[in-house]
């Protein structure tokens, strides 16, 4: 991974705690530092050194003094036309900017405000003062950067917030070497860019394991009875109640909430109709209330939601199921449990493990998805073999080309899934969006529903026109929509879609989770030639024609 | 009480003080100066460029609970002047 470092000042020291953070994300990344506020020359100029070392991240840092100069002093001298003006020509140099670096992802640090303000009360009260510069600045650069895929917010003003602002500079470091960051504040600058990271690539865990008592509410259910247990506006019941929150709001944004209690079923069941309750049992995809080694409860669990334990997060106020985990199942993330109760919620809102741009439809119901595949279960056992089960489903698929309209959960799919993926190559959604506008590629997803909802956008097929053929670059269906034959009647649809009938070309690269894609290539009929490669002459002739598949408009 | 207290405070001599600063100065600019180069100018030495010396003193401040003022920086010259320059902070505090 290269990363450029471009900046108004020096930002040097932040460079061992970032290649650290990169570092434990699994990159091994290179890095150029940009010369001394020469940013947006060196954006503007295609020779540049920066150019030359063609970045995958770009970030930007900037500084209020390098952006508004001496109008920080005079815009309370100025009409509110013309500091709109100002803050909006600024906004518009880093609109072109960004249009420029379209290789790249590019972050933009916002602006922090001064601790010390010119013109003391008048500077922080007045609508054209320094601090409404830097707020109207930073109001519309949220905006600006929210409206391209590429680009990403790192917003210092925030951070620097927390921190404490008289923190963030040493007098010394600024005036003897145009530092404007202390060492201390470029650590939480450095673990705000791996967030933004694992944004960018889409590096998210997909389940959160919760334990109840003294987790979810206060008390033990089983001892103190429904009653007895604490949730709701007094301490610690109000501490829960934002637990409880919190949890509600991650289950909305498509993380999949799941309980694993040593409790009795009843006593939870009768926990959940207490009053003061934000979460519900439906709100959980999946329960374990036994008695059983949580060990076992979590690999059960991840194999009934069909996920792999390494997207699994943890969250158990007992330190010793939590070192029972660790030990057993070191891929498990284990959320750290405060010692007092009344920080858990700041712990949660501290977990990185969620990070994400954008949140898609198929975010918004994820949960119901899952409940939607119980009543499939349920339904499966009535009937006697596999196929009159799916006969019964009347499963109906819809292929769409990747666009505008479905291109954010594209990503999504290239990016998470591991199971059902051919060649597992991940792309940032910049490059996806230069492979969907590009002639050589044919890009399209699937869409997929059956009797008792709808799975939404579910698969992926990118095939590269390689002239005499073409090469079925990208090929993966979501896990939740595996062991129906759909692969087979969505590759054979996208083939009839393809503009020329020529040979069709595959691979498969052997991952250490595609193991369920590995026979697919054979299965659909491509064969390996004389020189190794597989392929097939006419793919038209070759798909399953999957009888009980409908298709359907969206 | 005053006094006892004050009998317990380590007394560290510039022996000490010239080791452990050139451990930092290791750690940071990645060079090993040797006798040799105690009087040598800061500013010859290719590593020791303003950057590093800032981050240095940062380090040194942590390390013997010492502050320097930007002109106290400023006027630090050779290696041998910024071992004093610790060894008198030190001593006074």
């Amino acid at each position: 991974m290269k990363i450029a470092i471009l900046s108004s000042f020096t930002v040097k020291n932040i460079l061992p705690q970032l290649k650290e953070v990169v570092s434990s994300l699994g990159f091994s990344a290179t890095f150029y530092e940009g010369n001394y506020n020469q940013y947006v020359q060196e954006i503007l100029d295609k020779q540049s050194s920066y150019w030359k070392f063609s970045a995958d991240i770009t970030f930007i840092f900037i500084d209020p003094e390098s952006i508004f100069g001496d109008d920080i002093y005079n815009s309370v001298f100025l009409d509110e036309n013309t500091t709109g003006k100002l803050v909006y020509s600024k906004i518009c140099m880093f609109k072109s900017l960004m249009n420029s670096i379209s290789d790249s992802n590019i972050v933009i640090s916002n602006l922090y405000r001064f601790a010390e303000t010119p013109l003391y009360y008048f500077g922080r009260a007045s609508p054209q003062g320094p601090v409404a510069l830097i707020d109207k600045f930073n109001f519309e650069l949220r905006s600006l950067l929210a409206s391209k895929s590429h680009a990403f917010l790192l917003d210092i003003h925030h951070l620097s917030s927390v921190f404490g602002i008289r923190n963030i500079t040493d007098s010394r470091l600024k005036y003897l070497g145009s530092i404007n960051f202390t060492n201390d504040f470029c650590k939480v600058v450095s673990a705000e860019c791996g967030r933004i990271i694992r944004a960018m690539y889409g590096i998210s865990k997909k389940c959160l394991i919760v334990d109840l008592d003294n987790t979810l509410w206060g008390g033990v259910v089983g001892e103190d009875g429904p009653e007895g247990i604490s949730i709701g506006t007094v301490f610690p019941g109000n501490v829960f109640l934002d637990v409880q929150k919190y949890l509600k709001s991650l289950k909305q944004r498509g993380i999949l909430l799941a309980v694993c209690s040593k409790n009795n079923m009843d006593d939870v069941e009768k926990a959940f109709t207490t009053s003061g309750m934000v979460l519900s049992l439906s709100d959980f995809v999946s329960i374990r209330a036994n008695w059983d080694p949580k060990t076992d409860n979590i690999a059960s669990i991840a194999s009934e939601l069909n996920i792999k334990t390494d997207s699994i997060v943890f969250l158990d106020d007992s330190p010793h199921e939590r070192a029972l985990v660790k030990e057993f199942m070191p891929e498990v993330e284990v959320v750290d449990f405060p010692e007092n109760i009344e920080e858990l919620p700041a712990t949660l809102y501290s977990l990185h493990f969620f990070e994400t741009k954008a949140i898609t439809e198929e975010d918004k119901k994820k949960t119901v998805l899952y409940h939607h595949e119980r009543e499939r279960d349920k339904d499966k056992k009535q009937f006697n073999s596999v196929e009159d089960f799916l006969k019964n489903l009347n499963i109906q698929i819809c292929i769409e080309p990747i666009s505008d309209k479905n291109i954010k959960r594209a990503f999504q799919l290239v990016n998470k899934t591991n199971q059902f993926n051919l060649r597992t190559i991940r792309y940032t959604e910049d490059e996806l969006t230069k492979i969907v506008n590009s002639p050589k590629y044919c890009s399209f997803t699937l869409f997929v529903r059956d009797k008792f909802g709808d799975y939404g956008q579910t698969g992926i097929a990118i095939f590269k026109d390689e002239g005499n053929n073409y090469f079925l670059e990208n090929y993966l269906l979501s896990c939740r929509i595996l062991s129906k034959k759909i692969e087979f009647a969505f590759l054979s649809r996208c083939i009839e879609l393809l503009p020329k009938h020529i040979p069709l070309r595959g691979e498969f690269i052997q991952t250490p989770k595609n193991v369920p894609s590995i026979n697919f290539l054979t299965e659909f009929g491509l064969e390996k030639n004389a020189e190794g490669i597989m392929i097939i002459n006419d793919p038209l002739t070759c798909g399953k024609e999957i009888p009980f598949i409908g298709g359907y408009d969206r | 009480m005053g006094k006892k207290f004050h009998l317990l405070v380590v007394m560290i001599d510039k022996k000490t003080v010239k080791k452990e600063f050139l451990l930092l100065v290791q750690s940071i600019m990645n060079i090993k100066v040797d006798d040799k180069m105690m009087n040598l100018k800061i500013n010859k030495i290719s590593e020791w460029d303003s950057f590093n010396n800032l981050m240095l003193i940062g380090e040194v401040e942590k390390k013997f609970s010492i502050k320097y003022s930007a002109n106290e920086i400023e006027s630090l010259e050779t290696v041998n002047s910024v071992v004093d320059s610790i060894f008198n902070k030190v001593k006074v505090k």
